[in-house]
């Protein structure tokens, strides 16, 4: 059944990839459209250079670094409004600002305050604490009232009330946090690349692609930046797997 | 010794008790009545779970209780060994284990507590309850879903594990309960 569904996953990916060839064949012009040969050329070419490796590295852990950040101040500040209300009504206009201002706007601000060197890990970090907080805090919320009146009586102690009661809960959403999170992040961080460039950075990258009109650098990237982002998010979901079996 | 004197309760214009007094001393009790008569209102309010509009509930300082709830509330996806020594710290795995084998087949040791049937699931509920190291063991319709032989044997069992609690057990069938104290609640005058 899995294999099946595998050979079907590739045979869908391997289809797109043909109409993305036959599309640049028809176009005709690498600058407006290079096909998915010329990407993995430039792919190919990039590998050759240590500093293609610099470059992916580097972005990919100042965006987990800022992922990793804003999920934790997501969840304290999700656990401290779970456990008093006057700090969700104080967070909640504070959050729902944070989720509606435009990225862009996030990355300006990041660079006037702390330069181009950590304006990833700042956009990255604020992308990733709504999302925790409102998927933490809505988590615990729905957490069963009855089992937690079963752990009162019982005067179950607090890390076991978390194992057995608390986790199970919230255990959905935090991979739902994850996902969504690490996502976001990637798009996020990347675009902050583009606008502030620090050096070595997948950012930097795209944004000399551009300037030389050398779609299939840019495509090449973009492909970085899509592996990395998936390849992170599977680690970090086996990872909370494992850990909240 | 738990007292209920001139209790009131009601939930939003519906009065469930109204002026009712109890006392459970030492020994076992079994409060009676229909469905819907507040007979778990009246162990949620000994439970300290909900408050009295009128009247007073007095239960001694540091009362431990052990419960076994109207629903079985169990850790559904956690087996039916850590169902039990989750809330009972001091228990040892092999009197867990001799406990639960007592009312439920062997295979049923390995598997997770949302696997079991309904009566098997109320018979675990009844297990916890009654190997919690408490002062006072409350049950709220334990043999729900339990066919004559499993509830004559979770009766023994309940009996067996007492040690000289306080019991106050809830139950609209009486059979095989005569050995306990009748408390009746009457329906209130709305």
């Amino acid at each position: 059944m899995k294999a099946k569904k595998y050979i079907r996953t590739t045979l869908i990916v391997l289809i797109w990839l043909v109409i993305w060839q036959v599309l640049a064949l028809a176009v005709n012009n690498s600058i407006l459209l290079s096909g998915p040969v010329e990407t993995v050329e430039a792919l190919i070419t990039f590998g050759a250079t240590p500093s293609f490796y610099l470059s992916v590295g580097i972005t990919t852990g100042k965006i987990l670094l800022g992922f990793f950040l804003g999920g934790l101040l997501g969840s304290v500040l999700a656990l401290l409004s779970y456990r008093i209300n006057i700090v969700k009504e104080f967070l909640s206009p504070f959050v729902s600002v944070i989720k509606s201002i435009p990225v862009v706007s996030f990355i300006i601000i990041a660079l006037i305050w702390a330069g181009s060197s950590n304006v990833t890990i700042i956009v990255s970090a604020v992308i990733s604490f709504p999302i925790f907080y409102k998927n933490l805090l809505e988590g615990l919320l729905v957490t069963d009232p009855k089992m937690l009146e079963l752990a009162k009586v019982y005067q179950m102690k607090t890390s076991k009330k978390i194992r057995y009661i608390y986790l199970p809960s919230l255990t959905p959403h935090i991979k739902s946090a994850i996902s969504l999170a690490i996502g976001m992040a990637f798009r996020g961080g990347i675009t902050a690349e583009v606008v502030g460039q620090p050096l070595k950075s997948i950012g930097n990258g795209l944004y000399r692609a551009k300037i030389n009109l050398a779609t299939s650098e840019m495509l090449a990237w973009t492909l970085v930046a899509v592996l990395s982002a998936f390849l992170v998010e599977k680690l970090i979901s086996f990872i909370v797997k494992k850990v909240l079996k | 010794m738990i007292e209920l004197v001139n209790v009131t309760k009601s939930f939003d214009e519906n009065k469930v008790l109204d002026s009712f007094s109890a006392v459970f001393d030492e020994g076992k009790y079994l409060l009676k009545g229909p469905s819907g008569i507040g007979k778990t209102t009246c162990i949620r309010l000994i439970l300290g779970l909900i408050d009295p509009d009128e009247g007073e509930v007095r239960v001694p300082d540091n009362t431990r209780f052990a419960v076994c709830f109207q629903e079985n509330r169990l850790f559904e996806k956690e087996t039916v060994l850590t169902n039990v020594t989750a809330v009972n710290e001091n228990i040892s795995i092999t009197e867990a284990t001799s406990a639960v084998l007592e009312l439920l087949p062997p295979d049923s040791l390995s598997k997770k507590a949302g696997e079991l049937s309904g009566g098997m699931k109320r018979r675990l509920a009844v297990i916890r309850a009654m190997l919690h190291d408490s002062d006072c063991v409350i049950l709220d319709e334990p043999f729900t879903g339990l066919d004559d032989a499993s509830r004559s044997k979770t009766i023994s069992f309940i009996n067996g594990r007492l040690n000289g609690r306080l019991l106050i057990v809830t139950s609209h069938d009486e059979r095989g309960l005569s050995d306990l104290q009748a408390v009746n609640i009457d329906s209130p005058e709305n």
